[in-house]
């Protein structure tokens, strides 16, 4: 510190603090706030100057708990109010969007929520609103159907993984233009409607239907295809092959090649490489492909229905029975959903087992 | 090897197609026994007579009134939701908020249309009265689609720098503006992304519309209704005609998304 005209730089002295070995004097330069520690005493409302030496410079770390209370001039109510103030201006600055979310926590509450809460309620009362077990025990009459919902859902889930994944492999490996192209091509079916695509089948495999005609003509015996479990399970393959292609071609359009280069160089042969290296890492895509076919599958009504015939009924089409069909129970009906629910929760539970962690972020995987 | 590649890819995409391909091709049948399999010529026949046919086009008007309205609300609604998601401090809640986003979509959408169907009934007989109809397959569109924009938004809001907001309100706009010119830019692609999602999906649902819709009829409940009865092939043209929208669609997507990869890369990245 020195007289006031002798440096560039000149203040006014606001606060003057001993603290023991030094004073802590606070100088307002051109409404900055300098904190000054010295043994020289300043009188406070003096119009002082300030020289900078280059030992003056001290570079410390900063301590935890500096700032946090204040900077640690703690003398310095102005000092304070100003620091509060501007950390409440930086507050309002970020944006304050929690409230933003309420809207929606209110809509999901409304209409995700409590309709859940509802079909467990149903599901556990009787037509009269009295409590009861006897819906959730009359789902076990139906274990036949669920058993056969879970197998026929098994089998076009393993079917579109064997299928989809060479043709994702193939895929991820073509060049970049040719990806795009052939990946919109393969989305391109799923965007035609779903009941126009199962429909297309029926044409196809019936009786007296395309295949048929054309088999007939070549002389061949007619083959009974429609109404049948199989005709179930190719139109589920059909229609979820898709859904097991994209997240597949994403796992694999994503891999390092350098990762199969160093395997390759190692001296892996082809087949080692696949199973020690490109597809454990593709896994993220199988579970997620495995997900998105499974639960579809599982829960459909309208394939059974279309392709299956009457013989063929799956979970879906009990359901559909209980609350639009002929034989009303929607207390049963609930039951069936909520045992439907608590399976396909279970079953994702074991998929989850195999997925080691990867987090998504929130975000979708296509 | 690559003769196998090609050989099996083209084989796949023929078994994607085949029947979209007979859909087309008996959609130009000549035929006055409406076969399905035999064709005997050439005609425009069914084209026609899908114009024509009154219930479709009431059943289009719905649906298409529908997806405009569920698609709206919901990129609003999910956009907000996603903005409020993002400033979530607590773990707890948020994931709670997370698992509630992503519900809709793990259940089997029996099941979402099952419940909703529960609680519209259960309301319509306590308020007495009301029925099925447009407000409540509105109602559950929105829902639906309401995921599906918050999971798009979300990861962008994600991405941009907080201190873009920050920075505005440092330069002097007010945070609305601020909002406005600087975060809505940079979010803008996952809200067009959600938008697009929840429209085609609104468009497309049956089953929980099946469930939610009374006596009113969306496209793909007509189509149902249709396939469970005679089958004409008036649906045939309707495939074919809302196959031919879809793959414009789709290459002016894709040619937009190629030109913008390409002025990307002469900008250098």
């Amino acid at each position: 510190m020195v007289a006031p005209g002798e440096s560039p730089l000149s203040g006014l002295v606001t606060s003057v603090t001993f603290k023991g070995v030094h004073y802590e004097i606070i100088v307002d330069v051109k409404g900055f706030k300098w904190m000054i520690q010295s043994t020289d005493f300043q009188e406070e409302g003096s119009k002082i100057g300030l020289l900078l030496q280059p030992d003056d410079i001290h570079i410390m770390k900063k301590s935890e708990y500096s700032g946090k209370f204040g900077d640690y001039s703690t003398f310095s109510d102005e000092m304070d109010e100003d620091i509060l103030a501007s950390q409440r201006e930086e507050a309002k600055k970020r944006m304050k969007s929690k409230t933003a979310s309420v809207p929606y926590g209110i809509w999901m509450t409304i209409f995700i929520v409590v309709p859940m809460i509802l079909v467990v309620v149903f599901a556990f009362t009787d037509k009269s609103g009295h409590f009861t077990l006897d819906n959730i025990m009359a789902v076990g009459q139906y274990s036949n159907v669920f058993l056969r919902s879970i197998w026929l859902g098994a089998i076009a889930t393993v079917i579109c993984l064997v299928l989809g994944y060479p043709l994702a492999y193939i895929i991820s490996h073509t060049g970049a233009r040719a990806q795009s192209v052939l990946i919109m091509l393969v989305m391109l079916p799923m965007w035609m409607n779903f009941l126009l695509r199962t429909y297309a089948w029926m044409t196809l495999l019936e009786d007296n239907g395309v295949i048929n005609t054309v088999i007939a003509s070549l002389g061949l015996p007619k083959l009974h295809m429609i109404n049948t479990a199989g005709a179930v399970v190719l139109g589920m393959v059909y229609n979820y092959i898709p859904f097991m292609i994209l997240p597949l071609y994403s796992a694999l359009a994503k891999m390092d090649h350098s990762v199969i280069e160093a395997a390759q160089d190692l001296g892996a042969n082809q087949r080692r490489v696949f199973m020690k290296v490109i597809f454990p890492l593709s896994m993220p895509g199988v579970i997620s492909g495995i997900t998105m076919v499974f639960v579809p599958a599982v829960s459909t009504f309208i394939i059974s229905k279309m392709l299956g015939g009457g013989s063929n009924l799956l979970i879906g089409d009990l359901i559909d029975m209980q609350f639009l069909g002929s034989a009303y129970n929607p207390n049963l009906g609930s039951a069936i959903s909520l045992v439907l629910m608590v399976l396909i929760l279970i079953c994702m539970g074991i998929m989850n087992q195999f997925d080691d962690g990867e987090t998504r972020g929130g975000g979708l995987m296509i | 090897m690559k003769v196998a590649s090609k050989v099996y890819t083209f084989l796949m995409f023929l078994f994607l197609y085949a029947p979209i391909f007979v859909l087309i091709i008996f959609s130009f049948n000549d035929s006055d026994t409406m076969s399905r399999s035999v064709f005997s010529g050439f005609s425009m026949r069914w084209y026609n007579r899908l114009f024509e046919d009154r219930m479709i086009m009431e059943a289009l008007k719905n649906t298409l009134i529908i997806a405009i309205i569920a698609a709206a609300v919901a990129t609003v609604l999910g956009t907000i939701a996603a903005i409020g998601l993002n400033g979530i401090r607590n773990k707890w809640v948020r994931r709670m908020m997370m698992n509630v986003t992503n519900l809709p979509m793990v259940n089997p959408e029996i099941v979402t249309g099952v419940s909703l169907m529960l609680l519209f009934v259960f309301v319509a007989q306590s308020l007495g009265g009301l029925s099925l109809g447009m407000l409540s397959l509105i109602l559950a569109h929105i829902t639906f689609c309401l995921p599906y924009v918050v999971l798009s938004v979300l990861p962008k809001l994600r991405q941009m720098d907080p201190h873009l907001y920050e920075a505005a309100q440092d330069l002097g706009c007010n945070p609305r503006r601020a909002f406005f010119k600087v975060v809505l830019p940079e979010i803008m692609p996952g809200i067009v992304t959600g938008m697009i999602m929840a429209f085609t999906l609104s468009i497309d649902d049956f089953i929980i519309s099946y469930f939610t819709s009374g006596t009113t009829q969306t496209l793909p409940i007509y189509i149902y209704s249709m396939t469970r009865k005679r089958v004409s092939p008036e649906i045939n043209a309707l495939s074919t005609l809302l196959f031919v929208a879809v793959l414009l669609l789709l290459v002016i997507v894709n040619l937009r998304q190629a030109k913008d990869k390409r002025v990307q890369e002469r900008k250098g990245g």
